[in-house]
């Protein structure tokens, strides 16, 4: 694959190549029905030319065309280059060789199909057997990838990327009621991660039973408290997103709204994102511009003090390379994405910050989320009202939105109980990524706005 | 195909070969210039066989190991899903999915016509910040199966969408349009963005409480959305839909009409056959307000006691590729126009709010038709007028109580899209007494 690849590229400009193979194992049950048991393998590529500030990207499906495809991006780069009015240059990133193997202390790809779907059946019967429960969909998923980069500057990685999850929705229902409760596991390479978890699967099923007898939330502004799994998804969504530098590389005014050193939030507040931390469903070793993958503060101690960079990005802004260029698969030019990033362990026990809320809601859970920038929206999966400083009664559909330079300086509590999501989806730019990381401590926020009826 | 069709036939009692080839390319703009031009061509393979009853799936990128696709399909029914259904072999109708002009269109034209775009939205707005991108693609869809049928289509897509950006380098608004065929911004619909970005520059906030608000056509789908999970043969073989025992009732107010309409001369979803060959039909799912028909593939449809709808699709929410599972999805899903235009809604509201984009769309209890949305980019109305843009609000209800609080159905119809994929068509509504959180 070296030389194949290596043989396509010109020295005209910036060129690169990705070539993978992929094999997605699905097992899926709804509610007591198998229904999907699915091996499907992919393979294909992908072309990028830099040449005066013009990017020409396409993919291809088999490696012969790799030779073809690079023309073709030269054709549109040169095209798209003579418009350009300053010339691009990309932040320098160590020629690299290497050659990355996954060895997790269980392997999936070593345990028979029939022993994971035995395992998606044994949780998938736990939730069923408590009556209030509808449905369900419970589903395994193995990503086995083999990735290969060059580019024209000398770089050749072949690494190996792996990730074994489960997840299970839980509906339960009553009249024309109906709850969600959804609760993942595993989120890493490791398939010994995905067993023993039937005492966490049956207290979300209860938990989903006892939504249908929750209150739904009333609208309004709360002071709240998140889970981990709320707080995680705040966090991806509120900022995680906003520090991506592809939004601001191009945007002088952001910029300005993103100068390093502002103070974004109380002291307390500290968040990072981490491809290198092994285990996570957004860890890796090289990004798909080759760059190895790094610890990067985004806050610290409230101030802004870095953002997630491409080569381009950091060029453009004359900073570091963060190696955060991320795509779904070949079909796709690398964006600037997160990693593994998280709120940073801070110092109140989940039971003092609760004590200091007269009158609130403790949300627990992510139902998904979404942000345009500044305002960001997500739902929770369940909560429950606190009065003088007491958790009481459960609260159901509770939906948060805010502005986000508001919702962080109202951070005023972060926990010492940092926990990591062990599954995550992230759209942006057409690609819906799998491997996408987050997790936080409990966390208190003053003034939220809730969405209800 | 039909060597691959013929082995796997030597083992299984059905088998259905399906091949979609893709071939896109767009050009993205950024501050107002030329950015990157980027494209792909992919070839997806997939085999479906049934054995013994139960279904069984391969996936490839390609036909090079057709005896490892057998393979890997017939392993796969070993655990496969049971299945009452029989591959379709119905001829399909002619429908006008393909565009030349848009097929062939070069890098310089797609270019080009985006630059235009641009530059005649920037002579109104000096010193604005603009993102674009403008695209083109061409899908051919080939289906070979064990009953006999055997049909290809091709369906191209054009998609045009601009941004603008507040002085603090946020999104501050956008228009986006997506067809089978070619079309531009006319000067009207530049216009038509610019005072949007104008009314924005004016942050104001509302008190929380119940308001009349407009979803204009690219928030409508927000609402449509819960219809689709509602009327999902998934939902109704399930039984988590709150409608499924309402066929021939009268669910909504009568002026509102919903179509599947997979005929539709170059729309969005237009397609000959489904993704199980299934050929294309268009049905009403609301006429009048009255429930009519539901969405079903072949699985969904033999659960259930319905016949299949042409509505079997590899395709969710977030994905739209060969290996996803066949699921009941929309074709071109269409909420008929009515008679004013969406100016002369807004002219008849003292106070309100025009909703022009949300976030949070695809969460929360959708098949019960329950919304909580922020309000991406919205507008206060004030005597018939758009004076500024809703901060940091949410609008939420039940779609099976908020289309029966229609006030107005608008004349315009526009594409209406499902976060990333276009799901649709749509006028601006305008509701009675929706709840808005606010400050």
């Amino acid at each position: 694959m070296k030389e194949i690849l290596r043989k396509a590229m010109t020295t005209e400009g910036y060129q690169d190549l990705r070539y993978e193979d992929v094999t997605t194992t699905t097992i899926q049950y709804t509610g007591r029905e198998l229904k999907e048991v699915s091996v499907a393998r992919k393979s294909g590529g992908h072309a990028r030319a830099l040449v005066n500030g013009g990017w020409g990207s396409y993919s291809f499906t088999t490696p012969d065309a790799a030779r073809t495809t690079i023309e073709k991006c030269l054709g549109a780069a040169r095209l798209v280059g003579g418009r350009s009015k300053s010339p691009l240059v990309l932040a320098k990133a160590p020629v690299v060789e290497d050659v990355i193997r996954v060895a997790p202390k269980v392997d999936p790809r070593q345990i028979p199909l029939d022993q994971k779907k035995a395992l998606a059946e044994e949780y998938n019967s736990l939730v069923l057997a408590n009556p209030a429960v509808q449905t369900t969909v419970t589903t395994y998923t193995e990503i086995a990838a083999r990735k290969f980069f060059a580019n024209n500057e000398g770089t050749y990685i072949d690494q190996e990327q792996l990730l074994a999850v489960l997840t299970i929705r839980i509906m339960t229902k009553e009249g024309n009621l109906v709850q969600r409760v959804s609760v993942a596991l595993g989120g890493s390479p490791d398939y010994s991660l995905l067993e023993g978890h039937q005492a966490l699967v049956e207290e979300k099923t209860r938990q989903a039973a006892a939504l249908l007898k929750a209150e739904p939330v009333k609208a309004g502004r709360y002071t709240v408290i998140l889970d981990p799994g709320a707080a995680g998804v705040f966090i991806h969504e509120a900022f995680g997103h906003l520090s991506e530098a592809d939004g601001l590389a191009d945007n002088p005014k952001l910029q300005k709204t993103m100068t390093l050193g502002s103070e974004f939030g109380l002291p307390i507040l500290s968040v990072v994102d981490d491809p290198s931390w092994e285990g996570h469903p957004g860890s890796y070793v090289y990004d798909e511009e080759g760059v190895k993958g790094a610890r990067t503060y985004l806050i610290r101690e409230g101030k802004l003090v870095g953002r997630l960079h491409s080569r381009e990005t950091a060029g453009k802004l004359g900073e570091e390379v963060t190696g955060n260029a991320r795509a779904k698969d070949y079909s796709f030019a690398p964006v600037v994405r997160m990693s593994n990033i998280f709120i940073d362990k801070g110092e109140t026990p989940f039971d003092e910050m609760v004590a200091s809320v007269d009158s609130g809601l403790y949300l627990v859970g992510a139902a998904g989320g979404q942000t345009s920038g500044e305002a960001f929206t997500f739902g929770t999966q369940l909560g429950y009202k606190i009065e003088n400083g007491k958790i009481t009664g459960m609260v159901r559909d509770a939906v948060l939105s805010g502005n986000l330079f508001e919702t962080l300086r109202n951070i005023v509590a972060v926990g010492n109980d940092l926990e990591m999501n062990r599954s995550g989806g992230c759209g942006k730019a057409g690609q819906i990524l799998v491997g996408s990381g987050h997790g936080a401590p409990h966390i208190k926020i003053l003034n939220m706005t809730i969405g209800g009826k | 195909m039909e060597k691959l069709l013929k082995l796997a036939l030597g083992r299984a009692e059905q088998a259905e070969v399906y091949v979609r080839t893709e071939s896109s390319q767009s050009a993205r703009f950024t501050n107002g210039v030329l950015k990157g031009i980027s494209g792909s061509d992919t070839i997806g393979v997939q085999l479906r066989v049934i054995v013994d009853g139960r279904l069984g799936v391969a996936t490839a990128t390609s036909f090079e190991d057709r005896e490892d696709l057998v393979k890997r399909a017939i392993e796969s029914t070993r655990y496969g899903e049971p299945v009452k259904f029989r591959f379709p072999n119905a001829p399909a109708p002619n429908v006008k999915s393909f565009d030349p002009k848009v097929a062939e269109m070069s890098q310089e034209e797609l270019v080009a016509r985006g630059e235009s775009v641009i530059s005649r939205l920037s002579k109104l707005l000096p010193g604005v910040s603009i993102d674009g991108g403008i695209g083109n693609s061409v899908k051919t869809v080939k289906i070979l199966n064990s009953s006999g049928f055997s049909g290809e289509y091709s369906a191209t897509g054009f998609s045009l969408g601009v941004y603008t950006k507040s002085d603090k380098g946020f999104g501050q608004t956008g228009d986006w349009d997506e067809s089978g065929k070619v079309f531009d911004f006319d000067d009207a619909r530049i216009e038509e963005i610019a005072a949007k970005h104008r009314a924005a520059d004016n942050r104001v906030t509302v008190p929380t409480g119940k308001y009349t608000v407009v979803f204009t056509p690219m928030a409508m789908w927000s609402l449509l959305l819960r219809l689709v999970a509602g009327v999902s043969g998934d939902a109704i073989a399930k039984s988590t839909s709150p409608i499924k025992e309402k066929l021939g009732e009268k669910i909504f107010d009568s002026r509102i009409t919903v179509l599947d309409d997979p005929l539709m001369e170059y729309g969005l979803r237009s397609c000959a056959f489904d993704d199980e060959g299934v050929a294309s039909r268009t049905k009403a799912i609301v006429e009048n307000g009255v429930l009519k028909s539901f969405m079903f593939d072949l699985a969904t449809a033999a659960e259930a006691g319905f016949e299949p709808t042409g509505n079997g699709f590899k395709r969710a929410l977030f994905a739209d590729d060969v290996e996803v599972k066949v699921s009941p999805q929309p074709t071109n899903f269409v909420l008929k126009p009515g008679d004013l235009s969406t100016e002369e809604i807004i002219r008849d509201i003292k106070e309100g709010i025009v909703v022009d984009s949300v976030m949070g769309g695809h969460t929360g209890n959708i098949v019960a038709g329950e919304f909580s949305l922020n309000i991406g980019s919205g507008f206060l109305v004030k005597d018939g007028k758009l004076v500024g843009k809703v901060m940091d609000a949410m609008v939420a209800g039940n779609i099976y109580d908020v289309f029966n609080q229609v006030l107005a159905i608008g004349s315009e119809s526009r594409a209406t899209r499902a976060v990333f994929y276009g799901m649709g068509y749509s006028p601006a509504v305008s509701f009675k007494d929706l709840v808005v959180a606010c400050k």
